[in-house]
């Protein structure tokens, strides 16, 4: 790194000039922006704005292209696993025909490979849990953005935030141990079906559709509400007609990433289902899905039967794909909502009163874009009307308002506590059983005889060391990417490319991961069945989640502090590696962190790419068996349940860990803020 | 600026860490172990303990019995591990075998259930879905409820060598994957029938019970196993390419000695003690 660049004295004309605007300077000037003061930029360097010698020049475009190419990882990421997995499933239409691909009958043994019972099962499990699971989510949101006071809202948020965190073989395992003995008690069959897998699959979605519609409420401007109830509306008639509506987008694009998650949902659907690749008779009989079918089939088979498996995934990664394409033509959608010379008026407003007082800039945090600004406007307006249109008519309604009114907040509150109960109680169930086996001998003994008794300790590093390999290979290519995508890239259709790769890449079924690992990594590249190539796996889903939260974090660094790194003379690496990096690192730090929980708890990628062997790794060429897979092959076996039990404990205390501590960072950081 | 420079130094070290060779492939002193699943609890103990007395490295994977006897045929491993007899064609490659275990499988009904004996023919005809009630093989009017096992289950494919015979298996019964899930199934639900290995009938993790049926007149004990008069039996067994020579031979030796019967029967199965052809 070379000394920071003294600053030219006649640095302010350049910028001016490079600003290109010609106005008079003073108080009230547009600030520039970033592209156009960053003396280094190519547009800057193309007028003659010298400011920095050919060789710093030259290092400065070399880092970014190095930044465009850790933000093209994930573009190249979904092209290779669409590729391959098509590749792997080339036999599907070789010789298996698509016609019986498509067919009803799956059983490989007899060579029928049709995956339309399966491909029901999926649609069937989703349209249940989204059927339980919707109703229970916005009614969560809407109490916690509405209704709740600050302080229960603080508490019902960390249980929504701890549920997302639980791995889902936990959530698999407590279905099979807990629910599916009920289930099977009120319906009079096995437990296993449908049923079963609406539940834990409700639980299991709520958090998601939970936080996405708390962010979709909280975009309405209060102004809304206090229209709203100035003009009598109680507050069920001001969530029912204004709120809700005017946050209707939103939710929907929620549902719909809530829709994703079910359908490629594998270890807690795989637990729960009965496997049995049928078209169901009733939803408490056994069933079968896609992804279960997946994890299930994966290790025994062979030739055609694997070529279907790699079809299926195909399948699946074709419907998450589209509902990502779903979910960007709402947002497109929301966005052309937008009333363009309102939001002009509005953005420059704002910049004025932006420039008025810095200190504002700083906490108010990432500027709000002009079309977020618009839309919020926009909206407004219609809520205004609306309400107008909706009070008009009050007196046709029969009931008396103050009861409805009281039922609805009663209902929503029931639902904001519902979601913590089911947390408190999966916590309950997993300590009450697993606290007796808890013991030093447990945690660091060695698992001895064909039952796995004694101690989980080779799972725990196995565990521990895939996610850490996972994280030095993801954290450096994402943090840049972010880099890449907060600071240097302008926004275009190249940046919204690799957002939409990126956001594919995180709807990327964890099974479908898991196979795309095993044809590349493990075979492929020959690593095997080891650390390796788990963790470039892992990497892989962990790498749009710390993009996503690293960009965010750096976009949250105020623009004057940027200002003042450029007022001294900085070039942008300088400005990005010195100011703006350390300054986000707490939030930065944040992602990381809730991406580790993910990694510990994760189970459908590592299954088939890391062996399921006892072993202490050592080198990464070693496979292992993490503590996912210990505890769903002990479920499974449902021989030795006590260690099954205690280490869903201890694979629950690190992950609660992991989550309380990011939270604890990020309550930090947003003190010292 | 520090924190970077750390990651830089941690990305420097993990490829460092990647760049460190696969090592301990090809030497001598190695055993190759490939096949069965069923059999990889017992070969993975075994392993280790052998390991531990004689200094030999042994290698254990589970693929799956047909996979590991292909691997000895090419060479690629030196001892199979399967769940099932060698076929035809596999049998011409003059592989050497080794039992090294009997496995009996019990056909298991709810305590409740009043039902004692059954014949292979009507087991036969629960699993293909053509039976449905209790009350067609003189029980109680009582839906049965079919649990299966997964397709990976060598306990599956000997069931379906000896009971279904070609016919196939009934794709509306639940499919589970494991041993001790079946058992519970079966203790909970008055209907249910599954088939496990002997060895799980009586379990020392658990107080629940369940009632094995007797086939075709034959109860499932250990002498009724070892006489082979009880029909849904079958043995485990190693295989080596050619009469079993040096390491091999002393693997396969420890397996069947008596250090190991403590861990065949934890595992289910029935030692088939020395003098095992």
């Amino acid at each position: 790194m070379p000394d920071p660049v003294s600053p030219p004295p006649n640095v302010l004309e350049d910028v001016r000039r490079a600003q290109g605007t010609g106005r008079v300077p003073g108080d009230l000037v547009k600030p520039p922006h970033i592209e156009d003061i960053s003396p280094n930029s190519r547009k800057a360097y193309k007028r003659g704005l010298k400011l920095v010698d050919r060789r710093t020049y030259a290092k400065e475009r070399a880092l970014e292209w190095l930044f465009f190419a850790c933000a093209f990882v994930a573009v190249v990421a979904v092209f290779l696993i669409f590729v391959f997995t098509i590749y792997r499933a080339a036999p599907v239409l070789t010789d298996i025909g698509f016609a019986e691909f498509f067919g009803l009958d799956w059983a490989p043994s007899e060579g029928s490979y049709g995956i339309v019972a399966l491909l029901l099962g999926s649609i069937l499990v989703t349209a249940g849990s989204l059927a339980l699971g919707v109703p229970l989510a916005i009614g969560c949101a809407v109490y916690l953005v509405e209704i709740a006071s600050k302080r229960v809202s603080r508490i019902v948020s960390t249980a929504v935030d701890l549920l997302a965190g639980v791995p889902s073989v936990i959530f698999g395992f407590f279905g099979l141990v807990m629910l599916r003995p009920l289930i099977a008690d009120l319906t009079g069959g096995m437990g296993f079906g449908a049923l079963t897998a609406w539940l834990v699959l409700a639980i299991m979605i709520v958090p998601t559709i939970t936080t996405l519609t708390m962010d979709a409420l909280r975009s309405i401007p209060m102004g809304v509400r206090e229209a709203s109830y100035s003009m009598g509306a109680t507050k069920w008639q001001t969530i029912y007609k204004v709120v809700l509506p005017a946050a209707k987008l939103g939710i929907v694009n929620a549902v719909v990433l809530g829709m994703g998650r079910a359908i490629g949902e594998t270890m807690a659907v795989l637990m729960v289902v009965g496997n049995a690749p049928v078209v169901p008779e009733s939803i408490s009989s056994p069933v079968s899905t896609l992804t279960s079918q997946i994890a299930l089939d994966m290790g025994y088979s062979s030739g055609l039967h694997r070529a279907a498996l790699f079809g299926m995934g195909v399948v699946l990664f074709v419907i998450s794909a589209s509902l990502v394409g779903i979910v960007r033509l709402i947002s497109r959608e929301r966005e052309e909502r937008v009333d363009s010379r309102e939001a002009e008026r509005e953005r420059e407003k704002r910049e004025r009163l932006a420039k008025a007082t810095p200190v504002e800039l700083a906490t108010t945090g990432p500027d709000l874009s002009g079309v977020q600004l618009a839309q919020e406007t926009a909206i407004q307006e219609n809520s205004r009307k609306r309400i107008k249109r909706h009070l008009q008519n009050g007196s046709s309604a029969k009931v008396s308002k103050s009861v409805t009114n009281a039922t609805m907040i009663t209902i929503f509150k029931a639902a904001g506590w519902l979601a913590t109960g089911v947390l408190a109680l999966i916590i309950a169930f997993v300590a009450w059983n697993g606290l007796p086996v808890m013991s030093l001998d447990f945690i660091f003994g060695w698992p001895e005889g064909v039952n796995a008794e004694g101690g989980i300790f080779p799972t725990i590093v196995s565990s521990l060391y895939v996610t850490a390999l996972a994280m030095l290979i993801c954290a450096p290519v994402a943090i840049l990417a972010a880099v890449y995508l907060a600071e240097y890239a302008k926004q275009g259709r190249r940046v919204a490319f690799i957002r939409y790769a990126a956001d594919t890449l995180s709807s990327v079924p964890s099974i479908v991961m898991g196979l795309f690992g095993f044809a590349l990594f493990v075979e492929a590249f020959g690593f095997g069945l080891s650390m390796l190539s788990a963790a470039l796996a892992l990497a892989l889903m962990m790498l749009p989640i710390v993009m996503r939260t690293t960009e965010e974090a750096i976009r949250a660094v105020p623009r004057y502090i940027r200002w003042g790194a450029y007022g001294l003379g900085a070039t942008k690496w300088q400005v990005v590696s010195r100011v703006v990096l350390p300054t986000a690192f707490p939030r930065i730090a944040t992602g990381i962190v809730l991406a580790i929980g993910r990694a510990v708890g994760e189970t459908a990628v590592v299954l088939y790419t890391m062996g399921q062997a006892i072993n202490l790794p050592i080198t990464p060429l070693d496979s292992g068996r993490p503590m996912t897979i210990h505890l769903y092959l002990l479920a499974n076996d449902g021989i030795n349940m006590q260690a099954a039990y205690g280490t869903a404990l201890l694979l629950m205390l690190m992950i609660l860990a992991f989550n309380l501590f990011a939270r604890y960072l990020s309550h930090k950081s947003a003190r010292k803020a | 600026m520090a924190c970077l420079k750390r990651a830089f130094t941690l990305l420097v070290a993990s490829m460092a860490l990647l760049a460190l060779p696969a090592c301990g492939s090809g030497e001598d002193g190695v055993l190759t172990v490939a096949g069965s699943t069923t059999v990889l609890p017992i070969a993975e103990i075994a392993a280790e303990d052998f390991e531990e007395e004689s200094g030999v490295h042994v290698l254990v994977s589970g693929l799956g019995s047909s996979a590991g006897i292909e691997a000895v045929i090419n060479g690629t491993a030196d001892v199979a591990t399967s769940s099932r007899d060698l076929t035809s064609a596999e049998a011409e490659e003059g592989l050497s075998q080794y039992a090294v275990a009997h496995d009996g499988i019990a056909v298991i009904v709810n305590d409740e259930n009043p039902v004692s004996d059954i014949s292979l023919d009507d087991l036969r005809g629960i699993y293909a879905g053509e039976i449905g009630n209790w009350s067609e093989i003189g029980g109680p009017d009582l839906a049965i409820q079919v649990v299966n096992r997964d397709e990976a289950s060598g306990t599956r494919e000997a069931f379906r060598a000896i009971v279904m015979r070609g016919t196939p298996f009934d794709r509306t019964a639940a499919v589970l994957p494991g041993t001790g899930q079946v058992r519970d199934v079966v203790a909970r639900t008055p209907g249910a029938i599954g088939y496990i290995s002997i060895g799980f009938v009586e379990n020392r993790f658990t107080s629940s019970t369940v009632k094995t049926l007797d086939v075709d007149g034959v109860e499932p004990t250990e002498a009724n196993l070892e006489s082979s008069a009880y029909p849904l039996s079958r043995d485990l067994y190693f295989f080596t390419k050619g009469p079993a020579e040096g390491e091999a031979k002393e693997f396969i030796d420890y397996v069947r000695s008596s250090a190991m019967d403590a861990t065949i029967r934890d595992a289910g199965y029935v030692p088939v003690g020395e003098g095992g052809e």
